[in-house]
């Protein structure tokens, strides 16, 4: 197992580590329900160093994208980010992904569980389109800060004006530069920031100086309640973007994309959906509970916890068609309880602060 | 900890304490620091017969969730309302406000069955290798 490299101000800050994806990361430090109240309320910095940080470069990255992505890439704007999936030519999801371009390359951001699938899938369509793949993560570090009052953390890191949502922005750390991307996975405003090893400890000192650093608890029941899918939960090679919700990151106005002609099918048929449900009353509902309607088992949690800021349990689960409107009563059983839930639209936290005016 | 005649343990990392002639029970410090961040806890009903060993609740923490088993038998002749709104009462106060329910026992020599404190310390130093 990879430790991050934070791991030695980890184990001085108090946290409790844990195993993820093969890397011994942070899982808490004051208590998940306080860490995550912290980024609700305030702000807080997370230790992202597991992700996988790539450069498509070359004549041939914007093809690449445009093979790997359904997403318009050509529409990008230098300094635009974009949440996408890479797709196999089935039409499932290899990983899901934030594309930015820059001059003269694009940044990708993987999950640390598919960065040697992402890695795979994209190198004989890199070596086809004359695209190269660098992969920075070993040279580069990654730090999350988010919430309501996090602009204070990062306005002193930025050259120019705070970057708009999705968008990003050179900035600098005593001297040395880095990219600070209205990017996150919290629900709340804030950045994740791209910045050289070398630099990556000081900054980390400096940012859990000022805020409380938050374990990988958090950022799950922080996602969660904002209803983003976590790849290996909601999102697999067995499922395309049509179901999983994501209709939104394809550019139906263009083909050429893998999978295009099942996304096409599945956008016809629409026979299943990712859904999010509430709890009616108390209990916790947990991956792999079975979703009850009239008596029968419709589908399965893929992901369910105590809702930390909006008092209830909540989930998510694919279901068929018939059931996915808002308001549609189900059941969810936990350990033999049927616990009556009710199907509603993500997010279920509707004060996140992601979009605000800075 | 509290008078070391009077409270026992159990093997599922539960408390009893004697008092006035009922056992009240709940999660160690251990029990809660393993959890993590308690959420929610599902408590038996007032009137309830439990045998010992039985899970009698259930505690969810943000990581998972537990059994609470009854250390022994007999009513639930009360419970910890107070939790169903302050569940993290169990991981800040887990041998005071974090009680969980307390039972009128049924077999007296029951008790006897359960761990002292020094025998428990030692199942969970045990226990951690």
């Amino acid at each position: 197992m990879r430790s991050t490299p934070l791991i030695a101000s980890h184990r001085r800050l108090g946290a409790r580590l844990t195993g993820f994806a093969g890397w011994e990361m942070p899982l808490s430090y004051a208590g998940t329900s306080v860490e995550h109240k912290a980024v609700r309320g305030g702000a807080g910095v997370f230790d992202l160093c597991h992700m996988g940080r790539l450069a498509l470069r070359g004549e041939g990255a914007r093809a690449l994208l445009e093979t790997v992505t359904p997403s318009d890439i050509a529409g990008l704007a230098v300094g635009q980010a974009r949440y996408t999936v890479l797709l196999d030519e089935h039409g499932g999801m290899v990983d899901d992904v934030i594309v930015t371009r820059w001059a003269d390359h694009y940044h990708l951001c993987v999950n640390a569980a598919n960065h040697p699938a992402a890695l795979a899938h994209l190198a004989p369509h890199a070596a086809r389109l004359g695209a190269t793949v660098d992969d920075l993560s070993a040279a580069t570090g990654q730090i999350a800060v988010q919430g309501p009052a996090s602009a204070a953390l990062i306005r002193p890191l930025l050259a120019g004006p705070f970057p708009a949502f999705m968008h990003a922005a050179p900035g600098a750390f005593e001297g040395t530069a880095i990219t600070v991307s209205r990017t996150g996975y919290t629900g709340e405003l804030g950045v994740e920031l791209f910045v050289p090893a070398a630099i990556l400890a000081p900054l980390w000192e400096r940012l859990v100086a000022q805020a409380p650093p938050i374990g990988l608890g958090a950022r799950d029941t922080l996602r969660l309640e904002v209803g983003y899918p976590l790849y290996g939960h909601e999102l697999s090679r067995q499922v395309t973007p049509v179901e999983a919700g994501l209709h939104w990151v394809v550019d139906w106005g263009r083909a050429g994309f893998l999978g295009h002609s099942v996304l096409i099918e599945r956008r016809a048929r629409r026979d299943t959906a990712l859904c999010g449900f509430t709890l009616d009353g108390p209990g916790v509902p947990r991956d792999g509970c079975a979703v009850l309607h009239g008596g029968h088992e419709v589908g399965r949690v893929t992901s369910g916890n105590m809702g930390l800021s909006v008092g209830h349990g909540v989930g998510m689960a694919y279901l068929p068609a018939a059931l996915t409107a808002p308001g549609t009563a189900i059941a969810i059983d936990v350990r033999g309880r049927h616990l009556p839930a009710t199907v509603a639209r993500p997010p279920f936290y509707r004060h996140g602060s992601v979009k605000a005016r800075v | 900890m509290a008078d070391p005649i009077r409270i026992r343990f159990t093997r599922d990392h539960e408390w009893a304490r004697l008092e006035d002639g009922r056992v009240v029970v709940g999660i160690t410090d251990h029990a809660q620091d393993a959890l993590g961040d308690v959420v929610y806890v599902d408590l038996p009903k007032p009137g309830r017969r439990v045998a010992g060993g039985e899970a009698a609740g259930e505690v969810e923490s943000t990581k998972t969730v537990a059994s609470v088993m009854a250390p022994v038998s007999g009513e639930v002749v009360a419970v910890n309302d107070a939790l169903a709104a302050a569940p993290e009462t169990v991981n800040a106060d887990p041998f005071g406000a974090g009680w969980m329910f307390a039972i009128a026992p049924a077999n007296p020599a029951e008790w006897e069955g359960l761990m002292d404190e020094a025998a428990y310390r030692a199942y969970v130093a045990e226990e951690a290798g």
